[in-house]
């Protein structure tokens, strides 16, 4: 395969780079969208409302009614002005972003071979963001931030959407649903495209800790003004959670044990997390593990397992770390020859032959000249220690 | 890339810039134009005239709206555009759910595994002198320091790197005369190069850091090339014979001398030694291990999308991956022998065997050709000579 074929299947792993800031540009737009649309809207009619009842109004009190609608209208374009300032400066952000990530993928476009140090440097790159991702996913948000700062890659990584989840995760943690439906709410369009019942789920464990806690008045309440909205779709769990109302948390029926369960908050965070990863284009797992057990697999053979065949600079031939956590992947499945010489590490071939010393062990010809010009023509094999003369090697035809 | 140029063209930067600017324009307008009305207002305590001055209000504070919300729209016309060819883009069509559905042998899955990824990550930070950053990520991670004696080695490695980076040669010396017999026992010749570049620094100077002393360089060579003088004496009797040039070393053959990635290179080979040392890898095994995963991730969907389609192939049957993996030269770290006769690779059961004329073949190939007899005579399918199975001898590669 070409090295610019390549690179365009690498490119292609990288949907969630480029859309990412695309979507928080959106979410971004929309808030600004709605500031100068329906907000001053609403400013403009409630004024005009205002300014009919002063135009009615007794003369005695039209000056004072001026000045504070006046006040009024200037404080609250002032707050206005001031909301609207924030959200373009995260749609700026956003838009700075998405011209760095193109830049940073045409940068891969452009790099001449796999071979050249530019390649070396985006790679190098690459694995920082991947690193810096799955530290992010880890909730390691101290060494993240430091890390990309350290790498000068604050732009390629996407430390503010995992801070957000991590907030509302840890809110579910404890208990709390607020600030998960505050996101879905933002993320309404998001959602329904991919028909997700977060939000319904969310409704239904606020109404399942109403009824815990024996408030069954609010629980009913709670019922007829989130849930039974939701009867066009979820008639089926709508009427279990009515007849939740029945039961006490110390219930052994089995279907409504089930909705007592605490475990339930763990399937929510589960639940949140996949949803906010699929709305974002992200993958669910980390592409550290990704590329870490297609690259381990790749790299792993038999002989990484075999003391007396092992290489120190492979990586899975350290039994320590990365033999351990090849162990349960496939080997790399190869069909042709390729030599590597034991001494040197170099690849074989026509322009460095394999020689055979007379004891069977092969090294490359590079390797033993060298080892002949340093000791008078004299060649110890390094496996078995056997001392030849140089004028014994001789070609092996394994190529 | 074709997308870059898209969003270069679609101007979005000066768009959204716009969009603020008319927003904020707009509302400092009518915020100018409520403090007129306020002025009017306080100056006259007519309520005619207070009235007369709130009166045009109704229409100044929808009158910039439409302008503001006309910058907005241009905005997402050009968003809207930009992002319809970011879903169009045929390389992201396989994109972030591939992945997801793409081969998951979820081998790290378990606790224990998963600690040990973590431990191979705080290496990778050491290793890249990172210390700081790995200190921070054993903390957060609850993980007990027990990485603290790789991260003092590599301190001492970058302290070393610092100096040569600085054209200082002293730390690098010290480190190669107290690991000196290590060094000699690996073959390595890792101490004359550091000695080698020590006296090129003395006779021809660093520019912009030191000058050339002729006298010096030749006392430094009495004293500290004599050890190397069986092993290097071509090469110390070149870097003797370019002293008589100091001077004008530019127009002589030993111009390569001078060459100033000869530093560079040395760093290089220091860190490979030092890591041989230490057996390590000279390369970050994470670095090896996570860019050859990303290379070859887009074979491998391409490999899952057809196997789900033909159902019935098992990704994990005989242990071996389904596909080749094309990996780089410097990645290759073991010999794989493929029998050129049976195609099937060489394993201890039926290891490679080198004929009398050099060529090699399988164990049982070998016996194929000899017709089930070690002991007949045959020709060598790849070359004119004649030889017995018993004559073959097995090789190691």
């Amino acid at each position: 395969m070409s090295d610019s074929k390549k690179f365009e299947g690498l490119v292609g792993l990288e949907q969630a780079l480029v859309k990412v800031p695309l979507e928080q540009f959106k979410r971004a737009f929309k808030v600004s969208q709605k500031h100068v649309e329906k907000e001053w809207a609403v400013l403009a009619s409630s004024a005009a409302d205002h300014l009919a009842k002063i135009e009615k109004a007794d003369a005695s009190t039209v000056r004072d009614d001026a000045l504070k609608l006046i006040d009024g209208l200037s404080a609250r374009f002032g707050a206005l002005k001031k909301k609207l300032q924030e959200s373009k400066e995260e749609e700026a952000l956003y838009i700075k972003r998405s011209r760095i990530r193109l830049q940073h993928l045409d940068d891969l476009l452009n790099v001449p071979s796999q071979d050249s140090p530019a390649f070396t440097r985006w790679s190098k790159t690459q694995l920082d963001r991947v690193l810096v991702d799955y530290m992010l996913r880890e909730g390691c948000f101290e060494t993240a931030k430091g890390m990309a700062a350290e790498a000068g890659i604050q732009d390629l990584v996407d430390i503010e959407l995992f801070s957000q989840s991590k907030m509302i995760e840890d809110a579910l943690k404890r208990r709390s649903c607020a600030e998960c439906l505050q996101w879905c709410k933002e993320n309404s369009s998001g959602l329904k495209k991919i028909k997700s019942n977060l939000e319904f789920n969310l409704r239904l464990q606020e109404y399942v800790e109403l009824v815990r806690s024996q408030n069954l008045t609010a629980a009913i309440t709670y019922l007829k003004k989130h849930l039974t909205p939701c009867a066009d779709v979820h008639l089926k769990e709508v009427q279990v959670a009515a007849a939740l109302l029945a039961f006490e948390p110390s219930t052994l029926c089995v279907r409504y044990k089930s909705l007592f369960d605490p475990s339930r908050w763990d399937q929510l965070v589960t639940q949140f997390r996949a949803n906010n990863c699929t709305i974002n284009n992200l993958t669910t797992q980390p592409m550290l593990i990704t590329s870490l057990q297609a690259g381990m697999a790749a790299l792993k053979t038999p002989m990484c397992y075999q003391p007396d065949a092992q290489n120190v600079h492979c990586p899975i031939c350290d039994g320590k770390v990365y033999g351990i956590l090849a162990e349960k992947l496939p080997n790399a499945h190869h069909v042709n020859s390729c030599l590597v010489c034991r001494i040197t590490g170099d690849i074989m071939n026509e322009d460095n032959l394999p020689m055979a010393l007379p004891n069977g062990y092969v090294y490359s010809q590079k390797a033993l000249e060298d080892m002949a010009a340093r000791n008078d023509g004299i060649l110890t094999c390094p496996r078995t220690g056997t001392q030849f003369h140089v004028s014994q090697m001789r070609k092996a035809f394994a190529i | 890339m074709e997308l870059l140029n898209e969003f270069d063209k679609s101007q979005l930067p000066a768009k959204q810039t716009r969009s603020l600017n008319t927003s904020i324009a707009e509302i400092d307008a009518i915020m100018a134009q409520l403090a007129q009305a306020r002025d009017a207002v306080t100056m006259s305590d007519k309520p005619a005239d207070a009235r007369a001055a709130v009166k045009p209000l109704a229409a100044i504070l929808r009158r910039g709206q439409s302008a503001a919300l006309d910058s907005h729209k241009d905005l997402h016309v050009g968003v809207s555009k930009f992002g319809k060819s970011v879903d169009k883009d045929k390389r992201f069509k396989s994109g972030a759910n591939a992945l997801d559905e793409c081969w998951d042998p979820r081998a790290l899955q378990s606790d224990d595994k998963l600690v040990v990824l973590k431990h191979a990550v705080i290496a990778h930070l050491i290793r890249e002198g990172r210390f700081e950053l790995a200190h921070l990520f054993a903390r957060e991670s609850q993980l007990d320091q027990s990485d603290t004696a790789l991260s003092t080695q590599f301190q001492d490695m970058f302290t070393i790197q610092a100096a040569i980076k600085s054209f200082n040669l002293d730390p690098a010396i010290a480190w190669v005369r107290t690991n000196a017999a290590a060094l000699t026992a690996s073959a390595s010749s890792l101490e004359f190069a550091v000695i080698r570049l020590q006296f090129l620094k003395l006779l021809f100077g660093v520019e912009g850091v030191c000058q050339g002393d002729r006298a010096a360089a030749i006392k430094f060579a009495q004293v500290h090339f004599e050890p190397f003088k069986e092993r290097h004496m071509k090469e110390i009797s070149r870097l003797m014979c370019s002293s008589v040039f100091s001077t004008k070393i530019k127009d002589s053959p030993y111009k390569d001398l001078t060459s100033i990635t000869a530093w560079s290179d040395l760093s290089h080979a220091f860190t490979r030694e030092f890591c041989l040392l230490l057996h390590l890898p000279a390369e970050s095994p994470l670095h090896t291990c996570v860019s050859v995963g990303v290379n070859a991730l887009p074979t491998i969907i391409k490999m899952s999308s057809i196997m789900k389609e033909q159902s019935g192939l098992e990704w994990s049957s005989q242990g071996e991956l389904p596909v080749e993996i094309p990996l780089l030269d410097r990645q290759r770290f073991h010999s794989v022998f493929a029998c050129p006769v049976s195609k099937e690779l060489g394993t201890k059961e039926n290891p490679p065997m080198m004929m009398v004329c050099g060529h090699v073949v399988c164990k049982e190939s070998l016996l194929r050709l000899g017709k089930g007899s070690m002991s007949s005579k045959f020709k060598c399918p790849y070359c004119p000579s004649e030889g017995k199975g018993e004559q073959a001898i097995m090789v190691h590669f």
